[in-house]
Formats: C-alpha cells, sequence, structure tokens
C-alpha cells in the first residue's frame, strides 16, 4: 500500500517536473525574449515610420508636405518593369554570392585547419578581405576589373591574344553580362573569412579519432570529408547560409562604389533601386514601398531556408 | 631724430594703407561665427588656399570641407533636409534652382557690390544663374560640355582635315563610314555614369538638333520618335550596336573617359572645354598640342555648363548672416584688393570660364586660354562656340534632378538592351508627366 503511494507520488513530482520543463525552442525563446523586446522598442518608429512613408507621395518643395496615397506606391512597383528587373539581378547576386561565399569560406577553414606551420600568418592573411571597408573594397575591385587598366582585365585580354593598344580594350570584365557576378566574388571574397573562422572552430570540435575509424574503413579523402568533416559542420554552414544571404540582399555601399548600379542598370539590385529612387529621384513613398518587399523577400528567403534545411537539422 | 620720425610715419602708413583698403571694401566680418563652406572635390588644394587667404587676410572664420565622391546635388540635397549647418555651397543651375523652390538657398541679390557684379556679369551667365527674376548665386565657373575634341594627329591620319562634320547627323554619319571602312577606336562619346554624363549629353543632343525634352511654356513632353529626341538616340543605337563603343564606357567617371582620350587611342570625344587644358598639356596627356575641335558652323556643339557659389537660408545671427553675404561676394567676385582673384586664379590655373567680363576679358586670362589650345585660331573659334552654348530650359524647372537621374539610368538600359526609340521616347514622355503631375506643375 505505501509503496503504491509512493509510486504515485513520484510519478506526480515527474508530472509536475515535466510541466515545467521547457523545450529547446521555448529555451531559446526565453533567452531571445529581452534582445527581441529591445528591437522592437528600438525599431517600431521607424518601422512604423516607414509603413507611413510607404503610403505617401512626399514633397519638399513648396514646403514639406505628404499626400496619402494608400497602396498606390505598391501597386506601383509590382507594374514596374525597373522594380522586376531589379528583383531578378539581387536573386543573382545573392544566389552567387552566398554559394561563392561558402565555397571559398569551406575551403579556407580546411586549408587552415590543415596547415602546421605559419597557421597565424595564414590567419591573418585570411582576415585582411573581411577588415576591409566596403567602400575600399569596391574602389580595389573596380580598378582591378576595368577594361582600359584593370590588372584582372589585361590578364584575360593576354589570355586572349588582345595585347597591341587596338585590341587591349575589348575585353572588360565590368560589362552587363559579367557585372552582376563579378560583384557577387567581391561581395564573397568579403565575406568568406568571416565564414572560414566560424567554420575553423567548428573544425576543432571533430575528435581525430573518427579519422583514425575512417582510415580504418579505408575511405579516401573524398568519403572522409562526405562522412566525417561535413556532418559536424551542418548547422553552422546553415547560420551562415542564413546571414551571408541577408548580408548580400542589403549591401549596397560596395555595388555603389564599384558599379553604381551599372553599366546602365545592369546591376541595379533592390538596395540600389531604392537608393536611386530615395536620393536621386527624391521618390520617397515608393522606396519605401520597396524597402518592403526587399524586407519579405529576406523574411522569405530566411524562412525557406529554414523549412528546407534548418528545420531538418533541428530534428536530426 | 628726423629719420626716426620718418621711419615712424612710413612704417605707419605701410600699416595704415592695407588696413584702409579693408575697411573701406565692406567684405572684412563684423563677427567671429563660422562660415561653413562645402563644395564637390575639384582641386580642393587650391580652393584650401584660396579660403586661408581670405582667413588671413580680412581675419575670417571660414571652414572648408569637400563633399565626398558621389551624386553631389543628391547629397548635398540630404545634407539641407537633414539641416546641416551649411553656409555657402557648390551648385549647378539645375540644383540650385531646385534648392531655391525648396527653400534652402537665399538669392543672391543683397550681397555686397552686387550692382558692380551684375554689370560685369555677361548676359549668357546671367540667364544660367537667375531663375525667378532672381540671381541664384555668384559664378563659379561656366565652360561649353559636349564640345566634340578631335584628335589632330588622327584627323591627319584618316585624311579628315577638310571633312569636318558641322553638325551631329554629319558626325553619327562620318563615323558610321569610318566603321564600315574598318577604322577602330573613332569616337569616345560623353556616356560616362554621373550625373553629369550619359543624361546631359542626350540633352544637349537634342538641344543642338532644334528639339527640347519639354515644352518652355507649358512644361509638357516635347519628345518624338521622328524629331530631335528619336534621331538622337537612333544615332546612338546605331554607333552602340556597330560596337564602335565599348560597353564599359558606361560605367565610367569623366577622369576616365579623360584618360581614355588624352592615350591619343581615339579620333574624337565628346568633353567639357576646361579638358583642353588637360590634353594640350604634355605633362598629362598623349595628344598635347594635337587637341582641337569641331567649331560653330551653324548648329552648336554642346552646352552651357556652369556652377555657382550658392549661399544657404538656414537660420543664422544677423552678424553671421551678413559675414555669409561678405564672404560671397569676396569668393565669388571681387576680393578686398578689388581683384576677381579667384574667378581669375581658375581662368589661369584649369581654364574655367567665368561670368564676369573682367576676367574673361584680361589679359591673363587670354593667355591662359591659348596655352591650353593647340592653335591660336581656336581661341575665337571656342569663344564663338561657348557664346553659342544653349542653357537647357529644363534646369529651369523643380524636377530636372528627379528626372536626370531616371534618365541616366533610362538610357543606359536602351543601349545594352537594345530596346526600341519608341518605348524610350515614351517612357521619357510618361516620366515627364508623371514629375509635372508630382509638383503640381500640369
Amino acid at each position: 500500500m505505501a509503496s503504491r503511494a509512493e509510486a504515485r507520488i513520484q510519478n506526480e513530482a515527474k508530472l509536475a517536473l515535466k510541466r515545467i520543463e521547457l523545450s529547446n525552442r521555448q529555451f531559446a525563446m526565453l533567452l531571445a525574449l529581452p534582445v527581441i523586446l529591445f528591437l522592437v522598442m528600438v525599431m517600431a518608429y521607424p518601422m512604423g515610420y516607414a509603413i507611413w512613408l510607404s503610403m505617401q507621395e512626399v514633397s519638399f518643395f513648396g514646403g514639406f508636405r505628404t499626400s496619402f496615397v494608400g497602396i498606390e506606391n505598391y501597386r506601383e512597383a509590382l507594374y514596374s518593369d525597373n522594380f522586376w528587373w531589379s528583383v531578378r539581378v539581387t536573386v543573382q547576386f545573392v544566389s552567387v554570392s552566398v554559394v561563392l561565399a561558402m565555397l571559398i569560406g569551406l575551403g579556407l577553414a580546411l586549408l587552415m585547419h590543415r596547415v602546421r606551420r605559419g597557421r597565424a600568418l595564414l590567419g591573418t592573411i585570411i582576415i585582411l578581405p573581411w577588415s576591409m571597408s566596403l567602400y575600399g573594397a569596391g574602389v580595389m575591385w573596380q580598378y582591378l576589373a576595368r577594361g582600359q587598366s584593370g590588372v584582372a582585365s589585361s590578364l584575360i585580354n593576354r589570355m586572349l591574344g588582345r595585347t597591341t593598344p587596338d585590341t587591349a580594350v575589348e575585353y572588360s570584365l565590368i560589362s552587363s553580362e559579367q557585372i552582376v557576378n563579378l560583384l557577387a566574388l567581391g561581395n564573397a571574397w568579403n565575406l568568406a573569412p568571416l565564414v572560414a573562422f566560424f567554420l575553423l572552430a567548428n573544425l576543432k570540435t571533430i575528435p581525430e579519432r573518427l579519422y583514425d575509424l575512417a582510415r580504418v574503413d579505408r575511405l579516401n579523402i573524398w568519403q572522409r570529408f562526405l562522412n566525417v568533416t561535413l556532418p559536424p559542420l551542418q548547422y553552422t554552414l546553415f547560420v551562415f547560409t542564413t546571414i551571408t544571404l541577408i548580408l548580400s540582399m542589403k549591401l549596397l555601399d560596395f555595388i555603389f562604389v564599384m558599379s553604381a548600379g551599372g553599366p546602365g542598370d545592369a546591376s541595379a539590385t533592390l538596395t540600389f533601386r531604392l537608393f536611386d529612387l530615395a536620393f536621386r529621384q527624391s521618390n520617397y513613398g515608393l522606396s519605401a514601398a520597396i524597402s518592403f518587399y526587399l524586407l519579405f523577400l529576406i523574411i522569405g528567403s530566411a524562412l525557406a531556408l529554414f523549412f528546407f534545411w534548418g528545420r531538418r537539422l533541428e530534428d536530426t | 631724430m628726423k629719420l626716426t620720425y620718418l621711419a615712424i610715419l612710413l612704417a605707419g602708413t605701410m600699416v595704415a594703407t592695407p588696413l584702409a583698403v579693408l575697411a573701406e571694401s565692406g567684405l572684412e566680418p563684423t563677427g567671429d561665427e563660422t562660415i561653413f563652406f562645402r563644395g564637390w572635390p575639384y582641386k580642393p588644394d587650391v580652393v584650401d588656399d584660396n579660403v586661408n587667404r581670405y582667413n588671413a587676410s580680412v581675419d575670417g572664420n571660414v571652414d572648408y570641407q569637400t563633399v565626398t565622391h558621389g551624386d553631389y546635388p543628391a547629397l548635398m540635397e540630404k545634407s539641407l533636409i537633414a539641416g546641416e549647418n551649411l553656409d555657402i555651397i557648390y551648385g549647378n543651375p539645375p540644383t540650385a534652382v531646385r534648392f531655391y523652390e525648396a527653400g534652402w538657398i537665399a538669392p543672391a541679390d543683397n550681397v555686397p557690390n552686387i550692382d558692380a557684379i551684375r554689370d560685369d556679369m555677361y548676359d549668357n551667365a546671367s540667364y544660367a544663374f537667375s531663375y525667378d527674376g532672381k540671381l541664384l548665386g555668384l559664378s563659379y565657373f561656366l565652360a561649353v560640355r559636349g564640345m566634340v575634341l578631335v584628335n589632330t594627329d588622327r584627323q591627319v591620319e584618316l585624311g579628315l582635315q577638310d571633312a569636318q562634320p558641322t553638325n551631329w547627323d554629319a558626325f553619327y554619319d562620318q563615323l558610321l563610314e569610318l566603321n564600315a571602312q574598318g577604322v577602330k577606336n573613332v569616337y569616345m562619346p560623353h556616356w560616362f555614369n554621373e550625373f553629369y554624363g550619359i543624361s546631359w549629353a542626350y540633352i544637349w543632343e537634342v538641344l543642338n538638333r532644334g528639339g527640347s525634352q519639354i515644352d518652355p511654356e507649358t512644361l509638357a513632353p516635347a519628345l518624338t520618335v521622328e524629331g530631335p529626341a528619336g534621331e538622337t538616340l537612333r544615332d546612338w543605337k546605331a554607333i552602340y550596336n556597330a560596337d564602335m563603343v565599348n560597353e564599359e564606357v558606361l560605367s565610367f567617371n569623366e577622369a576616365a573617359i579623360v584618360d581614355a582620350f588624352g592615350s591619343g587611342r581615339f579620333l574624337y570625344s565628346t568633353q567639357a572645354s576646361y579638358n583642353l587644358a588637360v590634353f594640350n598639356d604634355p605633362a598629362q596627356s598623349q595628344v598635347a598640342g594635337k587637341t582641337s575641335f569641331l567649331g560653330f558652323e551653324g548648329a552648336g556643339w554642346g552646352l552651357l555648363d556652369s556652377a555657382m557659389y550658392l549661399r544657404t537660408s538656414r537660420d543664422r545671427s544677423d552678424a553671421l548672416d551678413e559675414d555669409t553675404r561678405r564672404f560671397q561676394s569676396w569668393y565669388g567676385y571681387r576680393d578686398h584688393e578689388g581683384n576677381v582673384a579667384v574667378g581669375q586664379r581658375w581662368a589661369n590655373n584649369s581654364m574655367l570660364f567665368s561670368a564676369y567680363k573682367s576676367v574673361m576679358e584680361s589679359d591673363e586670362s587670354k593667355a591662359a586660354f591659348r596655352q591650353g589650345l593647340a592653335s591660336d585660331e581656336d581661341y575665337d573659334r571656342l569663344l564663338t562656340l561657348y557664346a553659342n552654348a544653349p542653357h537647357p530650359h529644363m534646369w529651369k524647372v523643380v524636377w530636372a534632378e528627379e528626372y536626370n537621374a531616371f534618365l541616366r539610368q533610362r538610357l543606359g538600359r536602351f543601349l545594352i538592351n537594345d530596346e526600341p526609340v519608341e518605348k524610350v521616347i515614351a517612357d521619357l514622355n510618361a516620366e515627364i508627366e508623371k514629375l509635372n503631375k508630382k509638383h503640381g506643375l500640369n
């Protein structure tokens, strides 16, 4: 009788414990709550102002005045060829940037992990692109890619046998066909070191004995990479894919300095388009509306990434 | 003893004379508040030196800095919206009109020596600098932008010295003919990616062909497919599609097209007149002494490019407001010694034209301009071209800068994507209508 009562008490205690035990997600949310509250407080006014602005037509002439236009700016954006062109450019730029940043970052991390001598010097050299201002990086990449005097363009011209003054400028990396990929490469060059160092930290946590066991199982280098190295890196890769995706989508300064959205509007990403509309054409309402489409694109892409990749990682 | 008195008298006179001049000039500051002077970064060392001279000679307190590289009108507009402390700023006429309409700048009609300034100013400059019957600012520079420079060595080599085009139609015909003959590097156009690049090139070519972007009276769009606007686009498309212009030009800045023509590779290039001094300088170019230009033969080449020193209308103390007007007059016209020192210096060193007869007609300027030219005959030809350079009426409209930004991207896309002329003309007209509606002008 007594043992039954004890069992019941133990059972109730277990249930009570279960009731207050938080899931990982709940615990994470609890930890993040103060930050989220702070961000909401800090962002509420600018966000509210941007929503209001996106429904106005603004003029500074004849005195500051605004007139309510409802969702006209959102509609105008959707019917604009320029907007859809910029969406296309943004998608291409971000896709290439993310793939390159992750591949280069992973490559650099593996290199730093394997190198035994001069690791500190190598790490210093690798971090340099990330520590450079995007303005400076834009100037440097522009000089590299220029047709008349750019080192990279000159090398390509030499490889193509175009070395006389008349023909040397025929190939330039700053062309409507190449500019978005070139910008993405520059962006990846800037972001990859950050990815590399976080992946390196992750690589250090993989026990060496797993590699020994893989050798015993006669796995080749590629199989070892796929089955031993890559699985523990997946979560870091997911996080940094998301980070580079978001950073690339909201990048402006590098694009502004290197190509200014050109040639023509060949590299006019959404960020460049809304800069142009707001700061050059003083079309603040339309620019604010496009900024919300950009926000939806960022949130949508991040959620899609989580849905198709992150959620599976969480489940495993 | 007598000698001592004489020495004291002489020393006193030496000190008193400049003070007397200064006292009479009415340009010395009345207080010690700082005047903030901002401009784009063209030869900032020269500007800094001018400002230092002002500060040293009249005990002034002017703080000069450049605005970082970029779209100057847009950057300056945002600074003014943000209410930054700015007193004297650079501005082109369309920028000045826009800032005036927004209430950010004050007219220059009440600066010291205004009557002398008006008397000394040429009519074309006065027209360019005025809006709504008011003089918006004082002369920084004037130039012809869009004149067609000629590399005379290549001209002789191709046997074209007696076949100079007299208008844009003939010019493009000749380009296409040379291209058909297999001649490379014929033309470096003014299609660079700055606010005064490809969009201004379109504005002047339409003007030079007798057209206009808008009706001057009603401000309604005036671009037609069959008229000068359409002809210009067809000519551009023809040379672009014939691979006569490298696409990279669309991402150049002005320095890059100057470098390109200065390399000596090109026969023709549309440039600003002040760059003649660069091209004809052996230290800076491969075409020194060989850079001439197509002259005025009844049809213009380019437009009247100009800039002013504008005074902002921010809240200031009465003393600072007075000092700002005095500095504007000192810097934009005559200094405390009665010389148009700043304007003359730009003419001497940089071949920048001035709004003032006293600068343009001085022996110093004539000698300096001649030095920047390939031959003596070019001097009169240049002045004739300058006298016939039009000031676009569109620049008297508040939305000119907004249209300019739209035009810049639209024209680049037209060339790259080989779009139909009809579509571009329709888009430009629609944009003008939209801007008129936005600003309540139509």
